[in-house]
C-alpha cells in the first residue's frame, strides 16, 4: 500500500521516537518494507497577491459555510455541525488561493465577529475585542490552510494514496479528513498530538477569547478525526483512555507503543562509585520542581556524598555504532561519562529519577528502563502501566515519599540491580520493535480491508469485505489505476523488520542477569567517594558532555 | 510497586482545595478534557483523584468544570514599549537622510554657479536614486519584514517586495520633481531650498506614520468590535495627513524666511499648491507602505510620477494638445500641482477605505520564532544549588 504519513511542519518539536518523528518514520520504512511511505507537504502557501476572493454565488456559499463553522465553534449546541461546515468549505474551495483570500477580507471578519458574539459557549463568555477578532480570523485562516493544500487535489497526491496515517496534530487530521471526504482514502490516526493538552494549531493567539475559539476548533476537529478513523493507535493504555474520551471508538482503538527498543540497546555498565541520582527533567522547565529539590535535600541528609545530575530525557541515538561507552569509559568520571561518544546517558546515575513533566509520555520512561538502572517515577500519566512492578512509583508532589524511595534504593544495591534488570526486561518486551511492527502492519491491513472510512465516496473498496486485504498489499491494480503501486511486493522479502546494518559484535553482550555484577562496585554508603564540589569543567563547545550538570 | 505512604489527613472538601489551586485553569477551560489535561500536567495522580472520591481524572475534571464559572482571560497587554517610543530618533535620522541630496545640490551650485544644466540634471538623477533608496530603507524600519510564521500582513511576500520598490522609486521621483521642473521652464534653475523643505518633511511623514500605527494598534486593543474600531479610526488618518502638511508648510515658510536673497515673490500660490499636493501624496504613500498596502502605494506614486511626466511632455512638445495653453500660461509648478494633485486626490479615498480596516493594523511579524528549546544544552537552565538539608 501507499501510506501517506501526515505530519504538518509545525510538529517538528515532536520527539523523534514518537509516531511522526524522524526515528519513527525510519523505523516504519525499515520494518514494513511491503508498504511505501509518502511524506506529503500539507502546508498550502498563504494567499498571494494575485489570489482574489471569489465573487457572486461562490462567495456567498463559502461565507455561509464559514459562518456555520464559526457557529459550531461558538455555540455548543451546534458543535455537531462542524464537520458538515468543514466539508462544505472544502467542496467550495476549489481554486486553492480563493479561500485564504476570502478569509482575509473584512466581510469574513465581520461575519466571524457577529457569529461569535451570538454564541453562548465558553469562547463567547467575554465579548471579543477588535484585536481578538483579528487574531481569531488570522488563526482560523491559518488553521484552514490544509483545505487548500495542493496535495489534496493533485492526482499524484491524496488520490494516489491508499491510506493516510495521521501522525501530526490538527492540520494533519484536517488533511486526512479531507482526503477521505474527497477521495475516499481511509485513515489511521496516531492520536498523541490530538489530545487536549497539545497547543492549538497554528500560531496560538495567546490568552483570551481567540484562544478559546481555537481550542474549540482543535477539540472538535480531533473528535471528528478520531471518530472517522479506521484504526486509532494510542501510545499507551493511558493515552488510549484519553483518546476514547476524545471521541475514538473503543472497538477501533489499539495500543501501539513507540518502538524504543529498536536496534541494539545494551544495558548501561557498572554504576558510579558515588551514589548518584540522575534527574531527568524537561530542558525548558525553568523553575525546577520544588518537590524534587526538597526530596534531594532529604536524601542528602542520609547520603552526604550524594551527587545529583540533571539531564534532559532526550532519546539516545537509535542505533549507536559504537560499543557501549559506559562499559569502556570510566563511568565514575565527571559529567563527561560518555566522553563525547553518543550513547545512553542513564548509566551516569545509580538511580534514575523521573518526576512528573508537563507532558507525561512513555518515551523517556522506556529509555530509562532500557538502560538497566532502577527508575523512580511519579505516578502520573503512563508511568504506572509502563513501570509496572519493575520500578518504584511515588505519588506526585510528595517529597517525603520520593526521598524515602531513593534512600531505600541507595541503601540496597541488590534491590537496585534486581529492579533495574526487571525494568530492562519489561521495557524490552513492552517497547519491542517487532511487536510494534506487527501491530502497525495489522492496523494498516485492517484499515484497508475492513473499515473504509468514507463508504459514500465511491471507491472500489467502498463495501466492507468487497476486496481482501491482499488486494492492496499485493500491488495488483485494475488496468489504468496505477501500476507498480507496491514497490517491493513480490520480491519475496520476508515481512519482518530489517535488522540494523551496523551492529557491532560487542553490542551483543548478554543481558545482565539478576545478580550483583552490575552494581557490585564500592558500597555507596560506606565509600565516601570524591569530595563534594563542582565536577570537572565542561568544555563550552562540546554539547554532549554538558548534558550532565552537577547540582552540588 | 508503590512506596508505602502514611495516609494523609484530608481536608473538608478536597475538590474545593483543588479548585482553588487550579482556578485559572478551570475558568479558562472550554471543555472538561482541558481541565483533565491540566490536572495531569500539574501532577494530580490517581491517589489525589481517589481522595476526591472520583473514579478517574475525567470525572473530577467534569465536576470542576461544572462548579467553576467560565471566564476567559484578558488578552495580552498592548506592547507599550513598541516603536512608538523610538519614533523621534528614527524620524530625525530619516529627515537627515532625505536632506542630504539637497545639501549636495546646494553645494554644487555654490561651488560652481555656472555649471551646465546637464550636470545639474545628472545630479538630480543621483538625488532621486538616493531618495528612492532612503524610502525603501525607512519602509523596512518598522514592520513589513517577511516572517516565516503567519499571520504575516499582506504585502510582505516577494510580490510585496517589488511593489515596495516601485513605490519607493515613485517617492524618489516625486521628491526630485521640484528640482528638475525649473529646467523645463527654460529659466534659471530654482534654488533647492523649497525642495529641501519637502524632502526634510519626509522625516515628519515618518513620524506621522509611526504615530498612525501606534494609534491603530491601541485602538485595536481597546475597541469592542470592528465597527467601533472603524469609528475610532475615522479622525486618525486626516490628523496624520494634516500633521505632515503642517510640518511641510512650516518648513517651507522657514526656508523662505531665511533664504539668502529673499525672492519671496516667485513662490506664489501656485508653488504653495504644488508643494502641498506633493506633500499630501508622499504622506499617503508612506502611510500605505507602513500599513502593508504596497500595491496602492506603488500605484499612487507611479501615477503621480507618470502623470507629471506626461503633462510635462504635453507642455514641452510643440503640438496642439488640449490644455497645453493652460499649462504653458503658468510656470512649471502647475505641472507638478496637476500631476501630484490628481494622483493624491485619487489615492485619498482609497487610503481612507483601506486604512480604517482592522486588517491594516496587524502587528508586524516579529522575526523567526524562537528555536525549540529541546535540543542543545544552551537552552537549559543551570542548576546551581540544591536546597540545604532541613
Amino acid at each position: 500500500m501507499r501510506i501517506a504519513l501526515l505530519t504538518a511542519s509545525d510538529d517538528a518539536t515532536a520527539p523523534r521516537s514518537a509516531p511522526g518523528g524522524a526515528d519513527w518514520c525510519a523505523w516504519a520504512e525499515r520494518s514494513l518494507p511491503e508498504h511505501a511511505f509518502l511524506h506529503p507537504v500539507l502546508d498550502a502557501a498563504p494567499a498571494g497577491r494575485r489570489d482574489r476572493a471569489p465573487r457572486g454565488r461562490r462567495r456567498a456559499r463559502l461565507l455561509r459555510s464559514y459562518e456555520a463553522l464559526v457557529r459550531a465553534l461558538a455555540e455548543p449546541r451546534e458543535s455537531a455541525s462542524l464537520p458538515a461546515a468543514l466539508y462544505a468549505l472544502a467542496d467550495a474551495a476549489e481554486p486553492p488561493g480563493h479561500l485564504p483570500a476570502l478569509l482575509r477580507c473584512e466581510e469574513a471578519a465581520r461575519l466571524l465577529e457577529r457569529t461569535w458574539r451570538s454564541g453562548s459557549g465558553p469562547a463567547s463568555v467575554r465579548a471579543p475585542a477588535a484585536r481578538d477578532v483579528l487574531a481569531a480570523s488570522d488563526a482560523l485562516e491559518r488553521a484552514l490552510r490544509p483545505l487548500a493544500a495542493g496535495w489534496l487535489r493533485d492526482p499524484a497526491g491524496a488520490p494516489s494514496a491508499d491510506l493516510c496515517h495521521v501522525t501530526g496534530g490538527t492540520p494533519a487530521a484536517l488533511a486526512a479528513l479531507l482526503a477521505g471526504r474527497l477521495h475516499g482514502v481511509p485513515c489511521t490516526v496516531s492520536g498523541h498530538r490530538l489530545l487536549p493538552g497539545e497547543p492549538p494549531p497554528g500560531s496560538a493567539p495567546g490568552p483570551g477569547p481567540a484562544r478559546a475559539l481555537l481550542l474549540s476548533f482543535s477539540r472538535l476537529l480531533a473528535r471528528e478525526a478520531l471518530g472517522r478513523a479506521a484504526v486509532v493507535l494510542a501510545g499507551s493504555d493511558h493515552e488510549r483512555r484519553w483518546l476514547e474520551r476524545c471521541g475514538a471508538d473503543p472497538a477501533r482503538t489499539r495500543v501501539l507503543r513507540d518502538p524504543v527498543a529498536d536496534g541494539p540497546r545494551p544495558a548501561a555498565g557498572p554504576e558510579p562509585p558515588v551514589p548518584t541520582l540522575l534527574w531527568l527533567r524537561e530542558p525548558d522547565a525553568v523553575a525546577a520542581d520544588p518537590a524534587v529539590r526538597e526530596a534531594v535535600a532529604l536524601v542528602r541528609g542520609s547520603f552526604p556524598a550524594l551527587r545529583v545530575r540533571a539531564c534532559a530525557p532526550a532519546p539516545a541515538a537509535p542505533a549507536p555504532a559504537a560499543p557501549d561507552p559506559a562499559a569502556s569509559a570510566p563511568a565514575a568520571g565527571g559529567p563527561a561519562g560518555a566522553g563525547g561518544v553518543p550513547g545512553p546517558v542513564h548509566g551516569a546515575g545509580s538511580v534514575v529519577l523521573l518526576p512528573a513533566s508537563d507532558r507525561p509520555s512513555a518515551g523517556p520512561l522506556a529509555e530509562a528502563m532500557l538502560s538497566g538502572r532502577v527508575v523512580v517515577a511519579e505516578d502520573v500519566g503512563p508511568a504506572r502501566e509502563v513501570l509496572g512492578p519493575a520500578g518504584v512509583l511515588v505519588p506526585p508532589g510528595d517529597p517525603q515519599a520520593l526521598a524515602d524511595a531513593c534512600t531505600a534504593l541507595l541503601r540496597d544495591p541488590r534491590r537496585r540491580a534486581r529492579l533495574g534488570t526487571a525494568g530492562r526486561r519489561r521495557a524490552l518486551e513492552l517497547f519491542s520493535a517487532e511487536t510494534a511492527a506487527g501491530t502497525l502492519r495489522r492496523a494498516y491491513l485492517d484499515a484497508a480491508a475492513r473499515w473504509p472510512a468514507f463508504p459514500e465516496a465511491g471507491r472500489p473498496s467502498a463495501e466492507p469485505f468487497a476486496l481482501p486485504a491482499e488486494y492492496r498489499s499485493a500491488g495488483q491494480r485494475p488496468a489504468g489505476h496505477r501500476p507498480g503501486a507496491g514497490p517491493v511486493a513480490g520480491t519475496g522479502r520476508p515481512p519482518g523488520p530489517v535488522r540494523g546494518t551496523a551492529r557491532p559484535a560487542s553490542a551483543r553482550e548478554p543481558e545482565p542477569v539478576d545478580g550483583p555484577d552490575p552494581v557490585d562496585g564500592p558500597d555507596p554508603v560506606r565509600d565516601p567517594g570524591p569530595v563534594r564540589g563542582p565536577g570537572p569543567a565542561v568544555p563550552p563547545g562540546d554539547t554532549r558532555p554538558s548534558r550532565h550538570r552537577e547540582v552540588a | 510497586m508503590t512506596a508505602p505512604r502514611p495516609p494523609r489527613p484530608s481536608g473538608a472538601d478536597p475538590v474545593r482545595e483543588l479548585m482553588e489551586r487550579h482556578r485559572d485553569l478551570c475558568e479558562s477551560a472550554t471543555d472538561p478534557l482541558e481541565i483533565a489535561a491540566g490536572l495531569e500536567a500539574a501532577g494530580v495522580g490517581p491517589d489525589a483523584v481517589a481522595r476526591c472520591r472520583h473514579a478517574d481524572v475525567f470525572a473530577l475534571a467534569e465536576e470542576l468544570y461544572a462548579r467553576v464559572p467560565r471566564r476567559t482571560a484578558d488578552s495580552a497587554a498592548p506592547d507599550a514599549a513598541g516603536p512608538w517610543r523610538r519614533r523621534a530618533g528614527a524620524s530625525l535620522l530619516a529627515a537627515v537622510l532625505y536632506a542630504l541630496p539637497c545639501a549636495a545640490f546646494a553645494a554644487i551650485r555654490a561651488v560652481a554657479p555656472r555649471s551646465s544644466p546637464w550636470a545639474l540634471l545628472a545630479a538630480a538623477a543621483v538625488a532621486g536614486a538616493w531618495y528612492a533608496a532612503t524610502a525603501l530603507e525607512t519602509a523596512r524600519w518598522e514592520g513589513g519584514r517577511p516572517g516565516p510564521s503567519a499571520p504575516a500582513p499582506p504585502g510582505t511576500g516577494p510580490a510585496g517586495t517589488s511593489l515596495r520598490a516601485v513605490a519607493a522609486a515613485g517617492v524618489g521621483a516625486v521628491l526630485v520633481m521640484p528640482l528638475v521642473l525649473p529646467f523645463a521652464g527654460g529659466g534659471d534653475p530654482a534654488s533647492p531650498a523649497t525642495p529641501a523643505a519637502l524632502a526634510v518633511g519626509m522625516g515628519a511623514a515618518e513620524w506621522c506614520a509611526r504615530w498612525f500605527r501606534h494609534a491603530g494598534r491601541s485602538h485595536l486593543a481597546a475597541a469592542a468590535g470592528i465597527a467601533e474600531f472603524r469609528r475610532r479610526m475615522v479622525p486618525v488618518l486626516p490628523a496624520a495627513v494634516l500633521l505632515h502638511l503642517c510640518a511641510v508648510a512650516l518648513l517651507t515658510a522657514a526656508v523662505l524666511a531665511v533664504r539668502p536673497g529673499g525672492r519671496e515673490e516667485d513662490f506664489g500660490a501656485l508653488q504653495w499648491g504644488a508643494q502641498g499636493a506633493a506633500a499630501l501624496l508622499l504622506s499617503l504613500v508612506v502611510l500605505l507602505l507602513r500599513c502593508g498596502r504596497p500595491g496602492a502605494a506603488a500605484a499612487g506614486a507611479a501615477a503621480a510620477a507618470g502623470g507629471t511626466g506626461l503633462l510635462l511632455a504635453v507642455r514641452a512638445l510643440p503640438l496642439a494638445l488640449p490644455g497645453r495653453d493652460l499649462l504653458a500660461a503658468h510656470g512649471p509648478a502647475a505641472v507638478q500641482l496637476a500631476g501630484c494633485g490628481a494622483a493624491a486626490a485619487a489615492l485619498l479615498p482609497w487610503a481612507w477605505a483601506a486604512l480604517v480596516r482592522p486588517g491594516a493594523h496587524r502587528a508586524a511579524p516579529a522575526g523567526p520564532p524562537p528555536a525549540p528549546a529541546r535540543s542543545g544544552p544552551s537552552a537549559r537552565t543551570p542548576l546551581t544549588e540544591g536546597p540545604t538539608p532541613t
